[in-house]
């Protein structure tokens, strides 16, 4: 032990050097980026730019979920649920209102859930405490239904009631009556909101950006807070409960989603340059170096989205919460006895991801002259896709991530495009592939490059060049 | 009283693993809590820093009972230990596993970190100094950039108390700190732990070595089957004979 011990000491005499550069160094993917973002549209045909379109939107899921997975080490299989949250939420807010007669329904619940939220928020009970408030909560949700009475009843009753229960249970009558109160607000706030929508006859794609938002945290915290106490394979189970639950959401709540028949069509698509200032617009111009198309501008807009979310990431991970997120992935013993919240920071990176892949669902849905969503691009396939992205990319890699994901759709493409000749070998049809291939890259991956692409080839790299300077040296001294 | 357990007991099934124990440590000692294998020494410290829930009893720190506290908020009072199978952070450097160790008290939040606003940078330079203090003062300043991972089992206790320190404590628990080290390096150790307890940190070791124990502590416990049966000066515990009973009765098992 001592001998291999001191043979690595004396290999990390250059260590602190190369650190110094390599925080120069760490700007130029970004500069890259930049680049090869301006210039993108020069260079591809239409067809490619929509393949580059779907691989943006799939880079911010992917980023996401290897904050979670990769750098937290909880894993999650329902991760599509979220991106579904988004692009529902954003879908039927511009394109499909919900009709009159669901709104009072829809409101209540959306109130419901927050409020519950809330209160688990600022008490963080558990037991019968969250049983009986969960209880109470949606009762007082149910009264607000009732076109009977009037709001300002409702809502003094919603305060009183949760002010009693709070003394009652000792979870602190303020925060309770804090909850209550957000219950009424809500309740009342997003019904006018929605008939304001259905008059208008839809709202804008950023409203139903940042609607999608709050909607994905609150459902997010709400799983997030109670799944991930569990660990390994039973996470596992329970996230992928929670995914095909949302799926069925989707597909059977016709009145509010459209069901699986229809989907929601006509989704206008996000016209980026009427949100920009006039310089930006001709640099963009300059760029592409012609008039920028609505297929241009979305490129430019969901890449935009990409950038920030990948320097968000970096420094995430590389600041006091992001190592957190790792020290709970490697132990959470210990990261507990140095004080870190193991389950309040669990429960963050959740909803953090989840809001992540909220953003991608928005982008997804308005995607320029598609506009359209289904159930099934939600669905559990979706899930483990994503996962073979964070895994093929790297663990703990969040420029991985964008490999990975550029990587998997261009895969998915290449096999659609296959499956359209009709092959057939000795009468065996292929068809629906991507299942059986996704698979097979999940078991070599694991085996042959089992810290990913990036990491897989710059290892190799660095190992060859490492091994080509300790040659030099040698013939120095020799 | 920095520490203090009061009829202290924990049960694993039908097992009493800490049955009944009281004892308490006083601010700037350096206690020692011995006993044979499966005496219940790991399961007391992990009693004690909430990382295990007592059956019943009390646990106070500072005077402030703790029972139904957290691991990270008994932290948050000054209290931080190593484990006795080494839990590193393997994923990160040496330096990043020290850093970790400051969180106990430090305060930027996830938006900080994400926007790298000015309390962000502020923050991570006087992190970035006090694990660079730590880590020189237990001798791996040069092994800063390397995985925790690659360190050699000796070197790798040592980061753990680094880490440990960088927690601010004010007393620190250590689980068999002194086991799968060379004579050498356990010399270094009980050096290292006397410049710790200067510092003014309390310490309350579990160990198996005797002499390396009698050598630094100034107080003894004994702990066999789950119960407290001896405490005292390390003079009076050498020549105690209920001590030296529970020892030979687990050498003859
Ligand atoms: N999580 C657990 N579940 C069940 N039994 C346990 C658990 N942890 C410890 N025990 C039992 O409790 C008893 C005390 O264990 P503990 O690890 O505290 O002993 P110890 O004094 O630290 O021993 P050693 O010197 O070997 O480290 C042992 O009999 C052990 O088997
Ligand atoms: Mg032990």
């Amino acid at each position: 032990m001592d001998g291999s011990g001191s043979k690595r000491i004396r290999g990390g005499q250059a260590a602190p050097v190369r650190l110094r550069n390599a925080q120069v160094l760490n700007l130029l993917p970004f500069l890259f980026f930049l680049v090869c973002y301006a210039f993108a549209p020069r260079v591809v045909n239409e067809a490619q730019l929509t393949t580059i379109i779907y691989i943006g939107i799939y880079v911010l899921l992917a980023v996401g979920l290897n904050l979670l997975m990769g750098y937290a080490g909880q894993i999650s299989l329902g991760h599509a649920a979220f991106f579904g949250i988004g692009a529902y939420t954003s879908g039927i807010l511009t394109a499909k209102p919900i009709a009159n007669e669901v709104i009072p329904g829809v409101s209540v619940g959306f109130a419901v859930l927050s409020a519950v939220a809330l209160f688990l928020l600022l008490t963080r009970v558990s037991g019968w405490k969250l049983g009986v408030g969960i209880v109470l909560l949606v009762l007082l949700g149910w009264l607000h239904n009732l076109s009977s009475i009037a709001p300002a009843i409702c809502a003094a009753c919603a305060v009183v009631v949760m002010g009693v229960f709070g003394l009652v249970a000792k979870v602190g009558w303020s925060r309770a009556c804090v909850s209550g109160a957000v219950l009424a607000i809500l309740a009342n706030v997003s019904k006018w909101f929605l008939r304001n929508t259905l008059e208008r006859g839809g709202a804008s794609p950023w409203t139903g950006l940042l609607v999608g938002i709050f909607l994905t945290a609150v459902i997010s915290y709400l799983i997030g807070s109670q799944v991930l106490r569990l660990r390994g394979h039973y996470l596992a189970m329970a996230t992928l409960a929670f995914g095909v639950i949302v799926e069925i959401v989707f597909r059977q709540w016709t009145a509010v989603t459209g069901g699986s028949s229809d989907g929601i069509f006509n989704i206008p698509p996000i016209q980026f340059f009427s949100c920009i200032p006039g310089f930006m617009r001709r640099f963009y111009e300059m760029a592409a170096g012609k008039t920028v198309d609505l297929r241009t501008q979305y490129y430019y807009l969901v890449w935009a989205f990409v950038f920030i979310a990948i320097v968000l990431a970096v420094n995430i991970v590389r600041s006091r919460v992001g190592r957190a997120f790792r020290a709970v992935h490697s132990s959470e013993q210990a990261a507990a006895s140095l004080g870190v919240d193991t389950a309040r920071y669990k429960v963050q990176v959740f909803v953090l991801s989840a809001c992540m892949a909220s953003v991608a669902g928005t982008l997804h849905a308005h995607n320029a002259g598609i506009g359209y969503i289904h159930p099934s691009e939600f669905g559990f396939m979706v899930s483990v896709e994503l996962v073979v992205m964070v895994v093929l990319g790297g663990m703990a890699s969040v420029w991985g991530s964008l490999f990975g994901a550029a990587a998997i759709q261009t895969l998915k493409d290449t096999l659609l495009d296959l499956e359209k000749t009709n092959p057939e070998f000795w009468g065996l049809k292929l068809q629906g592939l991507d299942p059986i291939v996704f698979g097979a890259v999940l078991i070599v991956v694991m085996i042959v490059l089992p810290q990913g692409l990036v990491r897989g080839f710059s290892d190799g790299l660095s190992a060859l060049w490492r091994g080509a300077g300790r040659i030099k040296k040698q013939q120095g001294v020799g | 009283m920095l520490v203090e357990t009061k009829a202290l007991t924990r049960r694993f099934g039908g097992l009493v693993a800490v049955d009944q124990v009281d004892f308490q440590v006083r601010r700037g000692q350096t206690k020692a809590l011995i006993g044979p294998n499966g005496a219940g020494k790991t399961t007391l410290l992990n009693l004690v820093s909430g990382l295990l829930p007592a059956s019943s009893g009390d646990i106070l720190i500072r005077g402030r009972s703790v029972v139904s506290c957290g691991p990270h908020e008994i932290a948050a009072l000054g209290l931080a230990r190593t484990f006795q199978n080494v839990q590193l952070f393997e994923n990160m450097t040496v330096k990043e596993n020290v850093m970790v160790g400051c969180h106990a008290w430090s305060k930027q939040g996830i938006a900080s970190g994400a926007l790298r606003w000015i309390g962000h940078w502020r923050e991570e330079k006087l992190i970035e100094q006090e694990a660079e203090r730590q880590l020189e003062f237990v001798g791996l300043s040069d092994l800063a950039d390397f995985p925790a991972h690659s360190l050699p089992f000796g070197k790798q206790r040592m980061l753990e108390i680094a880490r440990a320190l960088a927690s601010r404590p004010q007393v620190l628990l250590l689980d068999e700190p002194a086991s799968g080290l060379s004579t050498r390096e356990t010399s270094e150790l009980a050096e290292l732990l006397r410049q710790i307890s200067v510092r003014g940190i309390t310490i309350l070791l579990v160990d198996h070595d005797m002499q390396f124990v009698m050598d630094i502590s100034d107080e003894v416990v004994v702990l066999d089957q789950g119960r407290k049966i001896a405490e005292g000066t390390p003079a009076e515990i050498q020549v105690n004979p209920r001590v030296i009973a529970a020892y030979l009765g687990a050498e003859a098992k």
